[in-house]
């Protein structure tokens, strides 16, 4: 029991990281009611884009850091407009959108010499954000529907498919590292037997002080107030003049910036990034705001920290492979005993 | 055996797998219900059949029965449990319960050792799976003995498919889909026909996994993990969920799709994402969508009969 300090501490750090993760996901499914299942591919290129700015562009990581979650909110808004707007409602821009991202696959895949390649990699992101500004200004859809629950998650597991498997070509399957020297390895001493690395310390810092400014922006802003909004009724929202589709965009690129910042803390305080480092924070996140509520901000918040402590403990004092075994059992018995989560309103199911 | 076969033959086996996997996701979904369960039943089939089959002289045609009876064994109460889940929610629950059946084969030795005397014994393997001798498939009646049971399977689950459809008890289950409680106020008892579809999909999982394990030869936790659930999910939905036609051609296509694509090489996740995404978004039916079908050929053939419709 002498490791127990130290332990909860880092239950603590890796619950904060997660929080990251699970409060962009659950921030997406209270406003569209969509599980966004690529939420862990943003996670793992949030962690890539600021492997690259360390390594080839020779950034510090304090430019890294915010480079990765503007790339990673930006993958989001482009993943809400790729793979789930066209579903809600189908615009010539989004037609426009996906013609150029067809090219700029082809350009990016293809057998290419450099200069071709480069032209059409251009000319694809051209017609890309030619079709995206074309997408926000539209009024008349040329199809607008309800979605059913099952074809967005179905959309988006192409589009995790397609995110990983770049990962894979750019990358490489194998483990990636950060250079050794980033940062400081000498750890804190907190009290006789529980130690803290600056890395670790950096996770919990910068994932506390995310949680404050999401939690500002929600509460505090006209953006959050519209999101709050959209989240409680698309339809009134409409009707009171809020621009549903922009703030959907906004709320992506929020949730994008959050699982990229995720990515990146983790994939520093484990230095391992690997294209397919999604698939388990997305599966301990799946848990995480189910028990805090699906949609509830505050909850997933909680709950995070509550999985990353069982998780942690549970690698501790019982068997590392029997870890996701606890998160899962903690996670049918909330669904069967409070289905709606910790803090979630009560409209899911009647027994 | 003609050529084309003989190439082809482990594709053809896996699409004869995966077309019966498909199947029994649609039982589900054409309930209403969002189960993605049937990797961890799969498995569950997989493995008894493999330690039958491993262990004892039984063959492949036995050791299915006591596959298929402890899926719906452990189904039945799985189902009373989460079935009062809707939607996202009973699909994230039993997804959580693929990840324990992974979990537990994998860490099925440990707890076996705990009651047993011998500290050594190895049933699960974990990490590494059961692995089956090679057996040289024998031809018989021009396919390999490995492909005929498949085929057998597969055609008896498609007459369940088939006659369900359009029996009183397919009938039954559409109306819950479309309408829980206008079905319960029919005086439907809900709960026990969602159980009797749950139970059942989780029986014709397995009797596939149980099948599919002579084809595999590697029963590892690693084929039935989270991806392979969505696997299956994706047949059914890129099919089409009205029909039962629908899986059918939803597994044949994404199952030798890889192989199509082959030429580009390390692409063809990309290409089989694309695929995925255009489908779903724009065939919102799936490729069998009788309701498609019948508006295009209205639309080919519309100017003939235009007259006698309008």
């Amino acid at each position: 029991m002498t490791q127990l300090p130290q332990q909860l501490i880092n239950g603590v750090w890796q619950g904060a990281a997660l929080a990251l993760f699970a409060m962009g996901y659950t921030l997406v499914f209270g406003v569209l009611n969509v599980v966004n299942l690529a939420h862990g591919a943003t996670f793992m290129w949030g962690a890539f884009i600021a492997f690259v700015c360390v390594t080839k562009l020779n950034l510090s990581l304090w430019y890294s850091i915010p480079v990765a979650m503007i790339g990673a909110g930006f993958m989001g808004v482009l993943l809400d407009r790729l793979a789930f707007k066209p579903l809600r409602s189908l615009t010539a821009g989004s037609l426009v959108m996906w013609a150029g991202f067809l090219v700029l696959l082809t350009g990016m895949l293809g057998d290419w010499s450099p200069g071709t390649r480069r032209v059409v990699i251009l000319s694809g992101s051209v017609v890309l954000l030619a079709g995206l500004i074309q997408d926000f200004r539209s009024v008349r859809p040329l199809r607008q529907r309800e979605v059913p629950h099952l074809a967005p998650m179905i959309s988006s597991i192409g589009a995790t498919f397609i995110l990983v498997s770049l990962a894979m070509g750019e990358f490489g399957a194998q483990v990636s590292r950060f250079p050794m020297n980033l940062f400081p390895i000498k750890p804190y001493q907190l009290t006789s037997n529980a130690v803290i690395s600056p890395i670790q310390a950096l996770v919990l810092v910068l994932s506390l002080t995310l949680m404050i400014i999401l939690h500002l922006l929600i509460k505090r802003t006209q953006m959050g107030r519209a999101i709050r909004g959209i989240a409680w009724s698309e339809r009134t929202s409409r009707l009171l003049g809020i621009n549903v589709d922009f703030v959907i965009a906004q709320t992506f690129f929020i949730s994008g910036a959050l699982a990229g910042a995720a990515g990146v803390l983790l994939g520093l305080a484990f230095n391992r990034l690997e294209p397919t480092m999604g698939h388990e924070v997305e599966l301990a996140g799946l848990t995480v705001i189910i028990v805090g509520g699906m949609g509830s901000i505050g909850g997933a918040a909680l709950a995070a920290f509550l999985v990353g402590m069982i998780r942690v403990l549970s690698v501790a004092y019982i068997d590392s492979s029997f870890r996701d075994a606890f998160v899962f059992g903690l996670l049918i018995l909330v669904l069967l005993i409070r289905p709606s989560g910790m803090f979630g309103r009560s409209k899911v199911s009647r027994a | 055996m003609p050529d084309f076969l003989s190439h082809n033959i482990t594709v053809i086996n896996f699409i004869l797998i995966n077309m019966a996997l498909g199947l029994s996701i649609y039982l589900t979904l054409s309930t209403g219900l969002l189960s993605l369960a049937n990797a961890g039943f799969m498995a569950i089939g997989a493995y008894t059949t493999a330690l039958i089959i491993t262990r004892t002289d039984i063959p492949l045609g036995v050791a299915i029965v006591p596959a298929m009876l402890l899926a719906a064994l452990v189904a039945l109460p799985l189902g009373m449990l989460v079935l009062r889940l809707r939607d996202v929610y009973l699909a994230i629950a039993t997804l959580g319960f693929g990840e324990i059946v992974r979990i537990a084969a994998l860490n099925g030795d440990k707890v076996v050792r705990w009651f047993s005397d011998n500290k050594d014994l190895i049933v699960f393997n974990g990490a590494e799976g059961i692995t089956l001798s090679y057996v040289t498939p024998k031809i018989v009646l021009g396919l390999p003995d490995s492909t005929w049971p498949l085929l057998i399977y597969l055609l008896v689950v498609t007459y369940l498919a088939f006659t369900l459809q359009n029996s009183r008890y397919g009938r039954v289950l559409a109306s819950i889909r479309q309408d829980e409680t206008a079905a319960h106020t029919l005086g439907i008892d809900v709960v026990r026909y969602k159980l009797l579809a749950f139970v059942l999909s989780a029986a014709i999982a397995a009797g596939a996994g149980a099948l599919s394990a002579p084809v595999m030869r590697v029963i590892d936790p690693r084929n039935y993990v989270f991806s392979k659930a969505v696997d299956i999910l994706a047949y059914a939905v890129l099919g089409g969920m009205t029909h039962w036609f629908g899986p059918i051609v939803g597994a044949t296509v994404l199952t030798s799709l890889p192989e199509i694509l082959s030429f580009l090489k390390d692409q063809r996740d990309v290409a089989n994402g694309l695929i995925i995404m255009i489908s779903t978004i724009y065939l919102p039916g799936g490729l069998v969508d009788p309701k498609m079908w019948r508006s295009l050929a209205k639309f080919v053939l519309g100017r003939n009969t235009s007259g006698s419709t309008a």
